[in-house]
């Protein structure tokens, strides 16, 4: 499948003492979920210079204006790809992912307590 | 499309194919009901579960709440049938038949925007029915639905989920149901909306590593507890449509520990993180989890009214544990049926019939133009241009046969549909009939099948109720008990025959004629022979049953069938013998729209004789100016086409005789000049002609004239019936029809 690529997307930096971030700019859904999760977990394999132990590491979904269970499942991923590389999530979330993460029982505040 | 109209196209498929599976779970229940009840066919058990299940979530889908209520409690019947724990008696079939019909009608009003046909009391009366056959269930699964739908069982506590108003809800949706179109989520959105969630964690330990992570499969699992009013059951059905193929727990909480004991065990390596969850959520405290490792005991805060419910304590946990293992065994059959479904899907597509008319009617077209297109090549006298248009007509004829081909369904599901009329109509009778069907597989015009309902109910109604005899009667004749009603269907020259006949008592050609004088039909003095006293059952007004029954006997004779047979180019006739029994035969048309005929001209005048109604062309022998000829020996009748249609002019020094055959009767028809056979598109005429008798049609011929189709059986009669006045009464050949 070819998307047009938005321009929000673009790679993941950790320049200097910017935090690492993974930007993610369009619909996190069904349609589009095996291309990002692809993306993002090389993006996340790819972070450079690699964040210090319990640096932390962002996903930036203020900008996604819709999120299902696809897209829910690539974020527990994400998460659990960044406590198990010792980084420290953390997550920016537009009002409609914020009301679908409080659906799974989830929210940007506590994103970062991880129980397993 | 806008969505409205998805919607409405979505639901308008529904009421197609739960009509279907109705169809499927009424003929499984008289299967059921025929057979050994002993040995109940455990695959007839499960399609009609299926079927009943099918319907149950698919209304489910579009929010029709009553229909999921009311299937749910058939289904909880079927359920305990397919467990074994009740059997297939008479009193089931009999109490789950008419629950079929409701349905129907359920589903009927769907697509209807007419006044609801559907009486919810005989509806709940219905259920009421339906009540002994669950009643002594340990696990009350209908209580969810028949709380609203039925008086009483709602009070069964055992089903109000016990505890303290909590539930735990265990779900882990299956890998599919994305690829699916489903999002898991939008269940425990739709909960939110309902109930109030009071915790939710996601079971994240269920994510595969990320190189094995597939976007697209589903691994999402959620922990939820919640406070509702609503049943366990109730909750459960909102995972109606993914519960096949996930693990969806409800469990009471409260309500014994053992439910839970088996969740954290179901999760095998991460056993820990759920049983951490559920501490979490407060539902159970860790100790009551490792105090119950054999889930037999309940904790002593099981709430009084599970206890008053179940008097042995074991039997508090039983309602989610039960339901749980029935979710589990249906994960069973299902994929099977989904198999089997998209099998059908790749073998059937349906297509609206108007479209079918359409194309045929096109086809019907081609054939004239390709006509017209072979007259005018021959006319050229060029070879190649002659080849050439011979191979498109064969082509064409090739089409048409297939286009015809479309239409074409086998009888048997027209069929079918009377072993429900058998048994209920014999069963009000107080007679044991079976109905033995066969040439099932006869094809029809599917025009005709639709039309053949109402005159095949008639004669098979007709045969219940004054055909066979009483019980008594044929103890007394010797017989046995059970009579027995045929349906048969078979093709004989482009004709489909069928036949209704029973094994009752006949028809006694002394009762009709007593009837047909008293009714004045004859003379008191005439001497008609038995058949033709037969044929006088089908004249208006008339029944020879002495007591006029609820069934038949209503006036609605077999007039009315024979007027809706003949409507439909057809023929009936009956044979009987007395004391043995009687066989209705009904003759139709293969088809309505296309003819292979013989085209003879008379003066100007073209005629098309159906192909095959023709048996041989002879010459008129000289001289003969009587109605009847010497055909080897055999007398034939025959009717001159010039007197019979009043056509002007001269008749040739040497004219030909067409020899056709109906049902056994060989006719001349004499014409001036016969022109070859000639493939031909029926044309209906017009309301001003439709009671000429004779003619069953018009057709344009490729240059562009009109030539009338001859209707044999009418003629045929014709010539008979001629022939009958000629003799005196005594035909020589007893028409049909």
């Amino acid at each position: 499948m070819t998307r047009t690529r938005s321009p929000r997307r673009s790679a993941a930096r950790a320049a200097g003492d910017r935090p690492a971030r993974l930007e993610i700019g369009e619909e996190l859904t069904m349609s589009t979920a095996a291309e990002q999760a692809g993306r993002l977990l090389a993006d996340l394999a790819q972070l450079d210079p690699a964040p210090q132990t319990g640096a932390e590491v962002t996903l930036d979904l203020s900008a996604v204006p819709e999120l299902d269970t696809a897209g829910l499942q690539i974020l527990l991923l994400l998460r659990r790809e960044i406590v198990a590389r010792g980084w420290r999530p953390v997550l920016t979330a537009s009002e409609p992912v914020t009301q679908v993460l409080a659906v799974a029982g989830l929210s940007p505040q506590t994103w970062h307590e991880v129980t397993a | 499309m806008s969505l409205e109209e998805e919607m409405r196209a979505a639901r308008a498929n529904f009421s197609v194919e739960a009509a279907d599976l109705l169809v499927a779970i009424e003929s499984g229940l008289l299967e059921l009901e025929h057979g050994d009840p002993e040995q109940a066919d455990p695959e007839t058990v499960n399609s009609i579960f299926r079927a009943a299940h099918t319907v149950k979530g698919s209304a489910g889908l579009f929010g029709l709440d009553d229909i999921v209520a009311f299937t749910h409690v058939m289904e909880s019947v079927l359920d305990r049938l397919r467990d074994g724990k009740i059997e297939v008696s008479r009193e089931l079939v009999g109490a789950l038949l008419p629950c079929t019909d409701h349905l129907g009608l359920l589903i009927n009003d769907l697509s209807s925007d007419a006044e609801p046909t559907a009486d919810h009391d005989h509806g709940r009366t219905l259920l009421v029915a339906l009540q002994p056959f669950i009643e002594d269930t340990p696990a009350p699964v209908a209580g969810a639905s028949t709380d609203a739908t039925t008086d009483g069982s709602g009070a069964d506590p055992a089903s109000d989920g016990a505890g303290d108003g909590r539930l735990h809800l265990s779900l882990r949706f299956g890998p599919d149901l994305l690829r699916g179109g489903m999002d898991p989520l939008a269940f425990v959105s739709y909960l939110a909306s309902t109930c109030e969630i009071l915790a939710v964690t996601p079971m994240t330990e269920l994510l595969p590593a990320a190189d094995d992570f597939d976007a697209e499969s589903c691994y999402l699992a959620l922990e939820v507890t919640l406070r509702t009013e609503d049943t366990p059951e109730a909750i459960l059905d909102v995972f109606e449509f993914v519960r096949e193929e996930s693990d969806i727990r409800v469990l009471p909480v409260g309500a014994g520990a053992a439910p839970f004991v088996d969740l954290v065990q179901s999760y095998g390596e991460h056993a820990d993180a759920v049983r951490a969850v559920l501490v979490r959520h407060g539902v159970l405290d860790a100790s009551a989890l490792d105090a119950a490792p054999g889930g037999g005991t309940p904790p002593p805060d099981v709430a009084p009214a599970s206890t008053a419910a179940a008097p042995d304590g074991a039997a508090a946990p039983a309602p989610t544990a039960e339901r749980r293992s029935g979710t589990e065994r249906r994960g069973g059959p299902v994929p099977a049926q989904r198999g089997s479904t998209e099998t059908a899907a790749a073998q059937y597509i349906r297509v609206d019939a108007d479209r079918l008319d359409r194309l045929i009617d096109a086809v019907g077209e081609l054939v004239i133009a390709g006509a017209g297109a072979s007259l005018r090549a021959a006319l050229t006298g060029d070879e190649p241009l002659e080849t050439a248009v011979a191979e498109v007509m064969r082509l064409v004829e090739e089409v048409r046969d297939n286009t015809l081909q479309l239409r074409m369904v086998p009888i048997g599901t027209t069929f079918s549909r009377f072993q429900r009329v058998v048994r209920d109509v014999s069963a009000a009778l107080d007679k044991d009939v079976s109905l033995v069907i066969s040439g099932g597989d006869t094809e029809v015009d599917k025009a005709l099948v639709e039309q053949i309902g109402d005159p095949l109910m008639h004669l098979v109604r007709n045969a219940l109720d004054h055909g066979i005899e009483s019980r008594e009667a044929r103890a007394a004749a010797g017989k046995p008990d059970r009579g027995t009603l045929r349906l048969n269907a078979f093709h004989d020259s482009g004709s489909i025959v069928i036949e209704v006949s029973d094994d009752g008592g006949g028809i006694d050609p002394a009762v009709i004629r007593a009837k047909a004088v008293e009714r004045g039909l004859i003379a008191p003095d005439a001497t008609p022979s038995d058949a033709e006293i037969l044929m006088m059952i089908f004249e208006p007004g008339f029944s020879t049953k002495q007591q006029v029954s609820d069934l038949s006997g209503r006036g609605v004779g077999m007039d009315v069938v024979k007027r809706n047979v003949t409507s439909m180019r057809g023929t009936i006739d009956v044979d009987s013998r007395s004391g043995l029994g009687s066989t209705f035969r009904i003759r139709l048309p293969l088809t309505l729209a296309i003819i292979d005929g013989f085209m003879v001209g008379v003066g100007n005048a073209s005629f098309v004789i159906p192909l095959d109604r023709v048996l041989e062309c002879v010459e008129l022998p000289q001289g003969g100016r009587g109605s009847v000829m010497d055909l080897r020996d055999e007398v034939l009748p025959y009717v001159r086409l010039r007197d019979m249609f009043a056509i002007g002019g001269e008749a040739p020094r040497r004219e030909n005789v067409v020899v056709v055959e109906y049902a056994g009767t060989k006719t001349g028809l004499v014409v001036d000049a016969l022109r070859g056979e000639f493939q031909t598109v029926i044309k209906p005429l017009g309301p001003l002609f439709e009671h000429v008798e004779g003619i069953g049609g018009s057709t344009i011929l490729g240059n562009g004239d009109v030539a009338l189709i001859i209707d044999v059986p009418m003629l045929v009669q014709h010539a008979g019936q001629d022939l009958g006045a000629r003799a005196g009464r005594t035909p020589a050949v007893s028409p049909a029809g």
